[in-house]
């Protein structure tokens, strides 16, 4: 459990190195940056100096992982607001989404999965594995384009994008949600046909129990361990920037927060979002572990 | 009783070749594969214009794209450009990009993964520790904060997309290494006085190649998709060169008016990525016949 934790920190200061390194690699200056076009070479040298640009690497290095340690990571260029502050503002429909989307994942995949393992060989399984071979070759921001066009501008049943109530969510939730659904479909099944040949399944049967039973109280109970762990990587991944989706459809989370701030050259805050975004995975990885015991006994003995 | 089984002189890669030409899913993924890269380096050939050439007739009188029709198969974009031609050299750029940045990212898995897993103490420690790293950043952010920091361009696309996909393979690499090195023909090849290199190059390296085939088989496509997504938020392969996500990010401006210009793209996508696949599922099967009997009732 420690050695988690450890292993997170050195996690964060390792990716606080590399941000900082890149920082610093910036083939454009910081304080031309924030002075902007028109300023005179003094005002840019101030500047320089105010951020104690002009200090040897290590010191800078130093006062930046102070810095951090402080929560602080800095100002954006482009809004001039701190950091911390402007992702802190982000964080709250990235997370929005990222619940809406492993919903959306699981809602999709693990029908399709569990009928497909009960009905083995099946027509309905054939069209269904199919289907997600195709769905899985799609890119996602595609998925969500189509979405769009179809559901949003030619029916018109829901909004085409931007930020609000929960209408605006089903489609972008829906997008990744067929998008990625197949994996979890495939990784039902697959557990679920494994799990169907052992021996404990066997005794099952032969006691009697009716075949849905079987299924759902001895079998899908074990088959959900590897669904939990997608879930939770899946959730890490989507809150700390669900870059794409959240650009195609304006939803003002990290993600598109995280495009801009690259699009317009706003290193502060790209870099900032990098930070927050390993946080987000260590926290939810830390998460998972504590989870497993929980949900496999086979587990808490080696512990 | 298997194929194999009846036919014990079969070397092991001839009945590979067997389970791969029987399996119709594999078959045609390799047909796909073949197609697309056939379009791509025969693409001047095949295009009907120049994929940059900005066609008079190519707009209406009001300035928007023309829908697929008899003299634009697949329709214009919005700049009068013929569609079928950008995503015919579209997967020159693609393509090229998946498959060099996949060559790049396993030949830093292979080289990473060979020592790790061939010469124990610090050297394995340590290149543990960073494939674990890089394993557990945020790789697209990281991606991402790459590119705010380098010139846009396909190199770029190539450098960023590989820098953290090495380590998955490497890793895999790794644990392969170990097994393959506890088996009885390495230490005869060592007893018999071969040099470490000539052992890691004459007798593991050759155990890895279906591992290295099929992972390559599979990054490509991934790849793809991730160049895709790179050139959709105008980050990637920068206009006017075409790549399948340059034209889906120039189409989405217009999904409503032309929505064709963003679904071809996507659709051919779709072929590319799912051809790669079956190919790689079957590629994988053939070299290990204990997995294909899970495959039974699915591709």
């Amino acid at each position: 459990m420690i050695a988690r934790l450890v292993g997170i920190l050195l996690l964060l200061w390792v990716v606080s190195t590399v941000t900082f390194l890149l920082m610093f690699a910036v083939p454009q200056d910081p304080g031309a940056a924030i002075a902007g076009p028109q300023a005179t070479p003094q005002v840019t040298e101030n500047i320089r100096k105010l951020l104690g640009l002009d200090q040897p690497l290590y010191v800078q290095y130093g006062r930046y992982l102070w810095r951090l340690l402080h929560g602080d990571l800095g100002r954006s260029y482009v809004f001039g607001r701190p950091v911390i502050e402007l992702i802190a503002s982000h964080l709250g429909p990235s997370f929005q989404l990222a619940l809406a989307c492993i919903i959306a994942e699981a809602v999709i995949g693990l029908p399709v999965g569990i009928l497909s393992a009960a009905r083995q060989g099946s027509r309905f399984d054939r069209i269904a594995m199919m289907g997600t071979l195709i769905t899985l070759g799609l890119p996602h921001f595609w998925i969500g384009l189509f979405l769009l066009y179809v559901v949003g501008a030619r029916l018109g049943w829901l909004p085409i994008g931007g930020y609000g109530d929960f209408r605006h969510l089903i489609l972008p939730a829906l997008a990744v949600g067929v998008a990625y659904a197949g994996w979890y479909a495939r990784v039902i099944r697959s557990t679920l046909l494994d799990i169907l040949a052992r021996d404990y399944v066997r005794t099952a049967r032969s006691k009697g129990l009716r075949e849905r039973s079987v299924l759902v109280r001895h079998a899908l109970r074990n088959a959900l361990i590897p669904v939990v762990t997608m879930w939770g990587l899946d959730f890490a991944n989507f809150a700390s920037g669900l870059v794409v989706i959240e650009a195609v459809f304006g939803w003002p989370g990290i993600g598109a927060q995280m495009v801009e701030a690259v699009l317009r050259f706003d290193v502060p805050l790209a870099m900032g979002t990098v930070l927050v975004g390993a946080l987000i995975v260590g926290v939810v990885n830390l998460a998972l572990d504590l989870i497993y015991p929980l949900l496999d006994p086979r587990l808490r003995q080696t512990e | 009783m298997t194929d194999a089984a009846r036919q014990p002189f079969l070397t092991a890669s001839a009945r590979a070749w067997r389970t791969l030409v029987r399996d119709r899913f594999a078959l045609a993924g390799g047909l796909g594969v073949l197609f697309f890269v056939t379009l791509a380096v025969l693409a001047p050939l095949v295009a009907p214009y120049h994929p940059n050439f900005q066609h008079v007739q190519g707009l209406s009188a009001v300035g928007a794209p023309r829908a697929p029709g008899a003299e634009f198969v697949a329709g214009t974009d919005l700049l009068g450009r013929d569609l079928l031609s950008r995503v015919i050299f579209g997967t020159r750029v693609s393509l090229a990009v998946g498959v060099i940045s996949s060559v790049i990212a396993l030949g830093v898995a292979l080289l990473i993964g060979l020592t790790a897993g061939y010469f124990p103490g610090l050297a394995r420690t340590g290149l543990l520790w960073i494939i674990n790293a890089v394993l557990s950043f945020p790789s697209l952010l990281l991606m991402l904060a790459l590119v705010s920091v380098l010139p846009r361009g396909i190199w770029v696309v190539v450098f960023v997309l590989s820098v953290f996909a090495w380590a998955y393979p490497a890793r895999v690499v790794y644990g392969e290494v170990l097994s393959v090195t506890k088996r009885e023909f390495i230490d005869a090849a060592r007893a018999m006085g071969a040099s470490s290199g000539r052992v890691l190059f004459q007798h593991v390296l050759p155990q890895l190649v279906p591992l290295i085939v099929v992972y390559f088989t599979l990054r490509v496509p991934a790849t793809i998709l991730q160049e895709a997504s790179l050139s959709f938020l105008g980050l990637g392969v920068q206009p006017p060169t075409a790549s399948w996500g340059s034209i889906i990010y120039e189409g989405a401006r217009a999904y409503r008016s032309a929505p064709w210009i963003f679904v071809i793209p996507g659709a051919v996508i779709a072929c590319a990525v799912v051809s790669f696949n079956l190919l790689g599922d079957g590629l994988r099967d053939a070299f290990d016949p204990t997995s294909s009997v899970r495959r039974r009732g699915g591709p």
